[in-house]
């Protein structure tokens, strides 16, 4: 059976653990504590390990879904974890201090993944606070990854269709990225 | 069908001349709507050409000329002279306007903007006639002009007043808008060709308002259905039925363009709907399948920003293909062919690509074919294996 390793990463509170709820067929495993940081998020719990969840086609591929708790996410877990994955769905919440930053700072941890599999990005709660444009994260992450093409959506973490669009998307990048190299006989 | 704008291009023009002409329209649709939009096109109503040689135009095109500074034009010629002036190329487009509304119906068969009735007030599209919704009733008188403008050709007439002068709303044509459906037509509603669809006008519009980054509001109403409003200093627009509800194919379609003065409010509640929902429906369904007419069928395309696919309604065939667009550059067909999709839905979603924006033309247009089409009946590998396709099957999209 084939493996495929997809990330969830992101700053707390940016809806990981309720992303890979939305799209995980068996019961999430996440390791939630109390949550003392209310300032950047405000809500009751943080997750301390990593979130687990899966997809299985038929007796072919699992996906597993893994999300890296926002709080300590320079762990040497994910640096294994990274190595094996395939893509990486990067989730930040509109309504943070400074989603911009945010966003660069996590590419600049796992930018590298845009070279090897394939990278979308996921604004959420912008119901709560509009936050920056498309536009601006484009600008951002073109910075950060010059002559990538990152998709940049929004999305709602508690919505199965809108994080069913992100994981097809990286995936479709991923295989037409390897696809058009093989047509065009350019280097994928 | 009724239009509120006629067609202009520049042909072979060199650069400077251009310049001077792109400028002077932008100082004049600024300070009013002037009822013409500028597009890159062979089939607009009035062509600006460098020498009257420059091509072969239809009969219900109007060629105008470049006048050298101490030439005379002909007798009927129209000309603009040079240095272009705005009042210069006001006057152009005044002439150019009667002539256009002048031309006997059937002669009009112009590929781009098609009319079922000559318009009988230009000013319709002026800020002045307006009649949107969220707009006052009466609209407020633009402050008159202390002194002659600094493009005023003679010291008689400024030609801001000019411009007052032209856009006075014909009385009988204000506020109609919203209240009462379009009159049907005994003519035929369409004199074009009526295979490019109802939104084919529309979709023209906004490619130009899009081209220009101009700061206008758009005003489409679709049958008797519904009204949308874009306004597109926010890049939002507002509707009265759901997009996804609008028919692909209406009777009939009429946009109008206003341009907001400055500091005029929102013409909805913000933050209202993302204007690329709009673009997407439009472009997608504005000429049926055919290449939009501001592009080439055989340039290639890449994509330089995905859209947002959680607010457009697209198909997953459409994900495949903007992937793919967004590692190599191809022509429609060469999509096509390479994703297994029908060739109609590559071209249809390359139209509404570059009516948003999104889509860079290759620099290469004569490079080889990049990929070619399955044999009949095979679809390409990807179509089939992968794991997009799997999980595809598994969420039973
Ligand atoms: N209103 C709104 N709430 C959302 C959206 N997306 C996620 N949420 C909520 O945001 C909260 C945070 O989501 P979590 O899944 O706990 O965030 P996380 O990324 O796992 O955070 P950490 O584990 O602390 O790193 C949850 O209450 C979600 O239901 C959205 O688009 N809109
Ligand atoms: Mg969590």
């Amino acid at each position: 059976m084939a493996e495929h390793i997809i990330l969830f990463a992101g700053p707390m509170g940016a809806g990981k653990t309720t992303a890979i709820r939305s799209l995980s067929e068996i019961e999430v495993v996440s390791t939630e504590a109390a949550n003392t940081d209310r300032e950047t998020a405000d809500k009751d719990t943080t997750t301390v390990a990593l979130d687990y969840g899966e997809i299985t086609i038929g007796d072919e591929d699992k996906v597993r879904l893994y999300g890296i708790p926002g709080q300590r996410r320079f762990d040497f877990m994910w640096s294994v974890l990274k190595e094996r994955a395939m893509g990486l769905v990067l989730l930040l919440n509109a309504d943070a201090a400074a989603p911009l930053a945010q966003l660069t700072e996590f590419l600049e941890e796992f930018g590298d993944l845009h070279r090897t599999g394939g990278v979308v990005v996921g604004i959420t709660r912008t119901d709560v606070t509009a936050g920056p444009s498309l536009a601006d994260y484009a600008r951002t992450i073109e910075a950060a990854l010059p002559g990538s093409l990152v998709p940049v959506f929004t999305v709602d973490a508690r919505s199965g269709a809108h994080m069913r669009t992100c994981l097809l998307s990286l995936i479709a990048n991923i295989e037409m990225r390897s696809l058009s190299g093989a047509l065009t006989g350019q280097v994928a | 069908m009724r239009s509120t704008t006629y067609t202009m291009s520049l042909v072979n023009l060199a650069p400077g001349q251009r310049a001077a002409i792109a400028e002077a329209f932008e100082t004049l649709t600024a300070e009013c709507s002037p009822g013409w939009l500028m597009l890159d096109t062979e089939g607009a109503d009035l062509m600006i050409v460098g020498s009257p040689s420059a091509g072969s135009w239809q009969e219900h095109q109007l060629v105008a000329r470049l006048i050298g500074e101490n030439e005379l034009p002909g007798p009927s010629e129209l000309g603009l002279r040079s240095p272009v002036s705005v009042i210069g190329l006001m006057n152009l487009l005044e002439a150019a306007r009667r002539r256009l509304a002048a031309l006997a119906p059937p002669v009009r068969s112009g590929l781009q903007v098609k009319r079922a009735v000559p318009l009988p007030d230009r000013h319709e599209t002026s800020f002045a006639g307006s009649s949107f919704a969220a707009m006052p009733s009466e609209a407020p008188a633009r402050p008159a002009m202390a002194g002659p403008g600094p493009y005023a050709e003679d010291g008689s007439m400024p030609w801001r007043a000019q411009l007052d002068a032209l856009r006075k709303p014909a009385p009988s044509q204000t506020s109609q808008f919203l209240s009462h459906p379009a009159p049907p037509f005994a003519a035929p509603v369409s004199r074009g060709d009526p295979a490019l669809g109802a939104w084919a006008e529309t979709a023209l519009t906004l490619y130009s308002i899009m081209q220009n980054s101009a700061p206008v509001i758009a005003e489409i109403s679709i049958a008797s259905n519904a009204l949308v409003q874009a306004d597109f200093r926010y890049r939002a627009f507002s509707s009265t039925a759901p997009i996804e509800e609008l028919p692909a194919a209406p009777r009939q379609v009429t946009i109008r363009t206003v341009s907001p003065p400055p500091d005029w409010p929102p013409s909805f509640a913000l933050p209202g709907q993302p204007l690329d929902k709009l673009l997407w429906f439009v472009g997608y369904n504005a000429f049926d399948g055919a290449p939009a007419p501001w592009l080439h069928p055989e340039d290639r395309y890449r994509l330089q920003r995905w859209p947002n696919f959680t607010e457009i309604a697209y198909q997953l065939d459409h994900m495949r293909m903007t992937a793919m667009i967004g590692n190599a550059y191809m022509n429609p067909r060469e999509l096509a062919g390479a994703c297994g999709a029908p060739f109609d839905s590559a071209q249809r979603m390359i139209n509404a690509y570059s009516l948003m924006g999104l889509l860079q033309t290759s620099p290469q247009v004569s490079a080889p074919p990049v990929a070619l089409s399955p044999p009949p009946g095979q679809e390409p590998p990807a179509a089939k294996a992968g794991l997009f396709a799997r999980l595809r099957q598994k969420f039973g999209l």
